[in-house]
């Protein structure tokens, strides 16, 4: 069961219950064949206790793998055995739109969905660097070598830039989550001694950096 | 898609304060860091990485208040880093200097005294650039690859100078006198060394003469460390 609650915003409690075929609990390990055949097998399954639902569910996921395709770079790693995933492609869409577009309480809103989204698949590389490249094809993202990145470094990576993903107005109380997530990742880079670091994160800002706050001072641009 | 800006949010003090947490534990663990040459590029502290990180948190905290609990925090950092800066290994040869530590607080300093800091212009802050250019007396050639990465880190960062550092410390008040550019491999002591009032400078500038006398290098530091202080203060006052 993924449960949303922040009463806080909304002035009372709501719930998200997600289906069992891709909820935590239910969800187990699948060959790379089976994955590729899910959306099918779903669809054509006669299964009498199916409904829409299923239907729907099966499509989201076949949504995914067509995105895939289409993202030249994305390659499937050679992993025997995967965790069922949550399909993700139409739930980011939605999110990208409302964050760049959205009202104020939407946006908020939008904010809180992210971390469910990444942690959604948190033990599949291959989902991980999926969201990597659909971040990276929104303008969002590291110009790093995806390929190369620890799953933890990507899982970092993604939160950190899907929040980074805005328009130009945002609720205050966005700012908070942004800033949070940014001295986070800094601080996990920074504060615990030295110790290699992701190819991802090789590029030339430190997380701070990318909130462009540094034109505070005025002629002094880029540091 | 436009980028907003949340400066405002940088500049909040618990933001400040999140910022100057970091730091500090950047810079203890800095202190005790001494990475190995293969080592340039590939971890969190030896890459250009590093180097936004410690312009970032200088540009966060640049405007820090006097009034501000983090002012007194921040002042505490300085004063830390000057003591281990000064606080050099007696046998050079079997206990490597501070190296990084040093290009660390180079890169710190310097941005600081670039963007005319008032965190700078403090006595604390006068004595950390003092330390910094101790070191450089102390350590004539400190390691070239941590050099190279702090003050060459390429992309889109700017390349430090020592002798543009050395100039905007003069201009700030603070001189180390006789400090060379490309300071001599040997035959430097700083015996003797005092601190005086320049005659061409206004109030509260400092200058360090640094005697040059020959024989091998001397590291004793009681010579420079309390003069430098209370030449400050007296020069202030």
């Amino acid at each position: 069961m993924l449960r949303i609650t922040r009463p806080e915003v909304l002035g009372d409690e709501r719930n998200l219950t997600s289906h069992n075929m891709i909820s935590e609990n239910t969800r187990f390990y699948e060959g790379r064949s089976n994955r590729r055949n899910r959306p099918t097998s779903l669809l054509f399954r006669r299964n009498p206790i199916d409904s829409w639902v299923e239907l729907g569910i099966a499509w989201l996921f076949q949504r995914d793998l067509d995105r895939m395709e289409h993202l030249s770079r994305f390659k499937e790693s050679d992993s025997g055995s995967l965790i069922q995933p949550v399909p993700i492609y139409d739930t980011f869409e939605i999110l990208v739109e409302v964050l760049e577009n959205g009202s104020s309480q939407d946006i908020l809103l939008a904010h809180y969905c992210d971390e469910p989204l990444v942690q959604a698949n948190k033990a599949d590389m291959d989902y991980m660097r999926y969201l990597a490249y659909l971040l990276a094809d929104e303008g969002w993202g590291l110009d790093g070598p995806i390929e190369r990145a620890s799953l933890e470094a990507l899982k970092g990576h993604n939160m950190l830039f899907f929040h980074l993903v805005r328009g130009s107005h945002q609720p205050s109380d966005t700012e908070k989550r942004i800033f949070k997530t940014i001295a986070d990742t800094t601080r996990a880079m920074f504060a615990n001694g030295a110790k290699t670091m992701d190819d991802i994160w090789l590029a030339s800002m430190c997380p701070y950096g990318y909130s462009d706050f540094y034109h505070r001072h005025p002629g002094e641009h880029n540091y | 898609m436009t980028v907003f800006n949340i400066n405002t949010y940088f500049t909040s003090p618990d933001t400040q304060e999140q910022i100057l947490d970091v730091l500090i534990s950047y810079f203890d663990n800095a202190a005790a860091h001494h990475p190995k040459p293969d080592e340039a590029g590939a971890n969190t502290y030896f890459s250009p990485v590093t180097v936004s990180f410690v312009y970032e948190s200088a540009w966060a905290l640049i405007d820090l208040e006097p009034t501000s609990p983090l002012f007194s925090r921040h002042n505490s950092l300085l004063q830390n880093l000057a003591t281990r800066l000064r606080n050099l290994p007696e046998d050079l040869t079997t206990s490597p200097p501070p190296d990084y530590l040093f290009f660390a607080s180079f890169t710190y300093g310097y941005r600081l005294l670039n963007w005319n800091s008032g965190l700078i212009k403090t006595e604390t802050g006068r004595d950390f650039i003092v330390a910094l250019l101790q070191y450089r007396v102390h350590i004539p050639q400190p390691r070239k690859d941590i050099e190279v990465e702090f003050c060459n880190p390429g992309n889109m960062l700017p390349t430090l100078n020592w002798s543009q550092f050395v100039e905007k410390a003069g201009a700030s008040g603070v001189v180390l006198s006789q400090l060379a550019e490309e300071p001599p491999a040997d035959s430097i002591t700083i015996d003797g060394a005092k601190i005086s009032e320049g005659s061409s400078r206004e109030a509260g500038d400092a200058t360090i003469n640094v005697g040059v006398l020959g024989g091998q290098p001397s590291y004793d530091d009681t010579a420079i460390h309390s003069p430098s202080r209370t030449g400050i203060d007296e020069a202030k006052t």
